[in-house]
């Protein structure tokens, strides 16, 4: 009984014990599991790190001292990770025999299990057991049942895989997959996102800088070097057979020196070949191709000076045709990748999107401008048109007023004159009848006919006064007042400005001001009708003056009278296909509130009396209407007025429809 | 010999003003002066006949219906020889080239200098002559 107890409790202590062995295994397990994916967690797309720890807590799990994880391409396995001492090193590959373990895994088996290598006759068995390897366990990485790799644990003495350890290895073999598909993703999408970046980037440069190209060359090639791990790079242009390096990077200076001038290519060079239609072209050696042994001086270069190797090139197409090509260069031989290849076509053909887009942004930019420009013309021509609108209907009022007035004016006149004949007359015939009346009396009448006479005198007087103004305004709305021919303007204008200093002069002895002549010289004959533009010139002449003038009393009544010197400056110059007059007084200036009413008809800033407020409005007409320029002022009050008369050389056709309308009204 | 001038304007002050400023003339029989207050009225005055001697037409140019140059033209269709002169206060081109070419004697813009429209009649007789 107590032999059974004690066999009893050995038995159980046994089992116990084998239980918290498992126990402790299994806790291992889940631990080795646990902290492989932390790694996965924190390798953000790095598998080396991951397959390390994955061989590391399965190798230690199992009781393997070493084993490596191989990956699968399709044809080869590659060894991605090895742990502990090894025959493996990373990066070895290997083809499997036809009835090769690997092969088996290939066809879908859920491991292979070689319980002594030695035993199998096969070429990878074998080379296992010459290195001292016998028990060896292979077990797959598996995505939607493609073989993606697996993961060798060999022994180097005979002892089979439990099942067990042979769930565990898969598992783990299932966490690599997770690992392995997470950086693929994550490899994806950092793809993606790059070149998304990279466009973008494109974009902005597009934007920043419109109707540029050569930024946005150098900005697509530095992106494009990068997508594709290029050391240096071109962005060729291509037009009328004819290449043209548009953009370098990382080019030497010697090179890029050489890149300067546009070049033809033979068609056999990988510019040509993309040109004719090829969707890209890779050279693993551009030292060792036919087009470089040939001698072509600018592939030469590109070898010689370039150190150009590996090479690939990608041309930009729109529409079939090749407009720009990125190529991109290794200093070693060393080929791009499919993967490398594609990014780089994949972001050729956005960087032709970001072309079209930043074509069609300027071209709209362009043709908004243009449409801005219009406008603003059009509106220019509005307010003229107005101005000019206004302008012609108050002459034809000033007109019609005019001729209104002129006939009862022309009666007062005329009776105001046969009056006072008829009162010498009257004076003649009663003189003896006067003489014969008493002298208090006689004087009474004599007083008496002094009087009329002195209010007929009056009458007429007042009467040209009105006639004059009547005259102004007529000759203002007038059609046509003089012959139009080829003077010298320098001359018609110094004339004017004789006239009206010495005009000036005259009315009032005080009056002085010093004159500035600044005439072009060898300006040529103008057509234009002398006495109106004469007419133009004394009218600005003489408000210069007048401004100037009223300055100068200003600043004497101010008691400064030493300090103001009055000015008017006159000058001509040729002006393209119109002559230009500037007539510029120092004096008292023009308000900007009254500038609009300036040339109006009847407006003037003179004491009643002193101006009709025609002046201007006539020189506009006739500058404007009879002359087809332009009279613009600019002014500043208590410093200057410049008027400017732009006249063409040969007149338009002067429009005088409007005026012999007005007549007629007027009528 | 007293000689006629016809005077044709729609102002009715223009009898009046003719008749002042030719009132020496009038007295010593020089002119005799017949007025029209309109184109029509004008030639209706031809059809009748005017005594004396009608020598000149002095015609306003902007009257209501006939105007001064369809009354010139009328003039010069039927007694080609009397010269007739325009008077207006539109001394424009046009009209001047108009009355010209219809055959005036004469442009006197408004107001009118008697004392040159008096020397110019003097000729009158010279000119037929």
């Amino acid at each position: 009984m107590a032999t059974s107890l004690e066999e009893r409790y050995g038995t159980l202590a046994s089992e116990n014990a084998e239980l918290r062995r498992q126990l402790a295994e299994a806790q291992a397990q889940q631990r080795a599991l646990g902290e492989v994916l932390e790694v996965i967690n924190a390798s953000s797309g790095d598998l080396a790190p991951v397959f390390e720890a994955i061989l590391e807590k399965a190798h230690g799990l199992c009781g393997a001292a070493y084993g490596a994880l191989h990956l699968w391409d399709g044809e080869e396995s590659r060894i991605a990770s090895v742990r502990g001492r090894s025959a493996f090193a990373i990066g070895q590959r290997t083809r499997p025999g036809t009835n090769s373990p690997l092969r088996r895994l290939v066809a879908g088996e859920p491991f292979v299990h070689m319980v002594d290598v030695r035993e199998i006759d096969e070429p990878a068995p074998r080379a296992a057991a010459s290195i001292g390897t016998r028990t060896v366990l292979l077990v797959p990485l598996r995505k939607d049942g493609a073989l993606l790799g697996h993961i060798s644990v060999p022994r180097q003495e005979v002892r089979p895989f439990t099942d067990e350890q042979i769930a565990l290895l898969q598992n783990f073999a299932a966490q690599a997959v997770i690992a392995i598909e997470n950086a693929r993703l994550l490899r994806e999408t950092q793809e993606a996102l790059d070149q998304q970046t990279a466009t973008a980037e494109v974009l902005g440069v597009i934007n920043a800088s419109p109707g540029e190209l050569a930024p946005v060359f150098a900005m697509m090639l530095e992106k494009a070097v990068r997508l594709c791990g290029g050391a240096q790079g071109i962005f060729w242009t291509y037009d009328d057979d004819r290449f043209q390096a548009a953009a370098f990077l990382g080019v030497s200076a010697e090179f890029a020196a050489v890149l300067r001038e546009p070049v033809r290519l033979p068609p056999e060079s990988p510019l040509g070949r993309v040109v004719r239609g090829e969707p890209y072209v890779q050279i693993l050696d551009m030292a060792d191709t036919e087009v470089y042994r040939a001698g072509h001086p600018l592939v030469r270069a590109v070898v010689d000076l370039g150190r150009v190797r590996s090479l690939v090139v990608v041309p930009l197409v729109k529409d079939g045709t090749a407009t720009g090509i990125f190529a991109i260069a290794r200093g070693e031989v060393r080929p791009f990748s499919d993967k490398q290849i594609a990014l780089l076509q994949n972001f050729a053909a956005q960087a032709v999107i970001a072309m079209e887009n930043a074509r069609l942004i300027t071209e709209t930019r362009e043709a908004r401008d243009a449409a801005e420009g219009a406008l603003r013309d059009l509106r220019a021509a509005q307010r003229n048109l107005i101005q000019a609108e206004k302008m012609a209907s108050l002459g034809q009022l000033t007109a019609g007023i005019a001729h209104e007035i002129k006939n009862p004016l022309n009666f007062v006149n005329n009776f105001a004159a046969l009056s006072a004949e008829l009162l010498d007359e009257l004076k003649e015939a009663a003189a003896p009848a006067l003489a014969a009346l008493g002298e208090a009396r006689r004087a009474e009448l004599d007083e008496t006919i002094g009087l009329l006479t002195g209010n007929l005198d009056k009458i007429a007087e007042h009467g040209r006064r009105a006639d004059n103004i009547v005259k102004s305004m007529l000759e203002h709305s007038r059609g046509v007042s003089g012959e139009r021919r080829e003077v010298d303007l320098n001359g018609l204008v110094e004339e004017a400005l004789n006239l009206a200093y010495h005009g000036a002069r005259a009315q009032d002895q005080s009056f002085n001001i010093t004159l500035e002549r600044d005439f072009a010289a060898g300006l040529e004959p103008i057509e234009l009708v002398p006495q109106d533009m004469t007419r133009v010139f004394l009218n600005l002449f003489g408000n210069g003056f007048y401004a100037a003038a009223k300055r100068t009393q200003a600043s004497r009544a101010d008691g400064n009278g030493g300090g103001f010197r009055p000015v008017l400056r006159v000058a001509t110059r040729a002006a393209g296909d119109a002559v230009e007059v500037r007539v510029r007084d120092n004096g008292t200036g023009i308000p900007s509130a009254i500038r609009d009413k300036l040339f109006q008809p009847f407006f003037t800033t003179k004491p009643t009396g002193e101006g009709t407020g025609l002046g201007l409005s006539i020189s506009y007409d006739i500058v404007t209407q009879q002359h087809g320029g332009t009279i613009a002022v600019d002014s500043e009050e208590g410093s200057f007025t410049e008027f400017t008369i732009r006249l063409p050389r040969r007149a338009a056709p002067r429009n005088g429809a409007g005026n012999e309308a007005g007549n007629e009204a007027g009528a | 010999m007293s000689v006629s001038i016809l005077v044709v304007d729609d102002e009715p002050d223009v009898p009046e003003l003719f008749r002042q400023r030719f009132r020496r003339e009038a007295r010593q029989g020089t002119y005799v002066l017949h007025f029209a207050a309109s184109g029509e009225a004008a030639l209706d005055r031809l059809t009748d006949g005017v005594e004396p001697e009608l020598i000149v037409i002095l015609s306003d140019i902007n009257m209501p219906g006939m105007d001064g140059l369809e009354l010139l033209r009328a003039v010069k269709a039927r007694r080609p020889e009397l010269p007739v002169m325009m008077v207006t206060a539109y001394g424009d081109d046009e009209r001047r080239r108009r009355a010209r070419e219809y055959g005036a004697v004469e442009f006197v813009t408004k107001p009118v200098d008697f004392d040159r429209l008096k020397e110019r009649l003097r000729q009158l007789p010279e000119t037929r002559a």
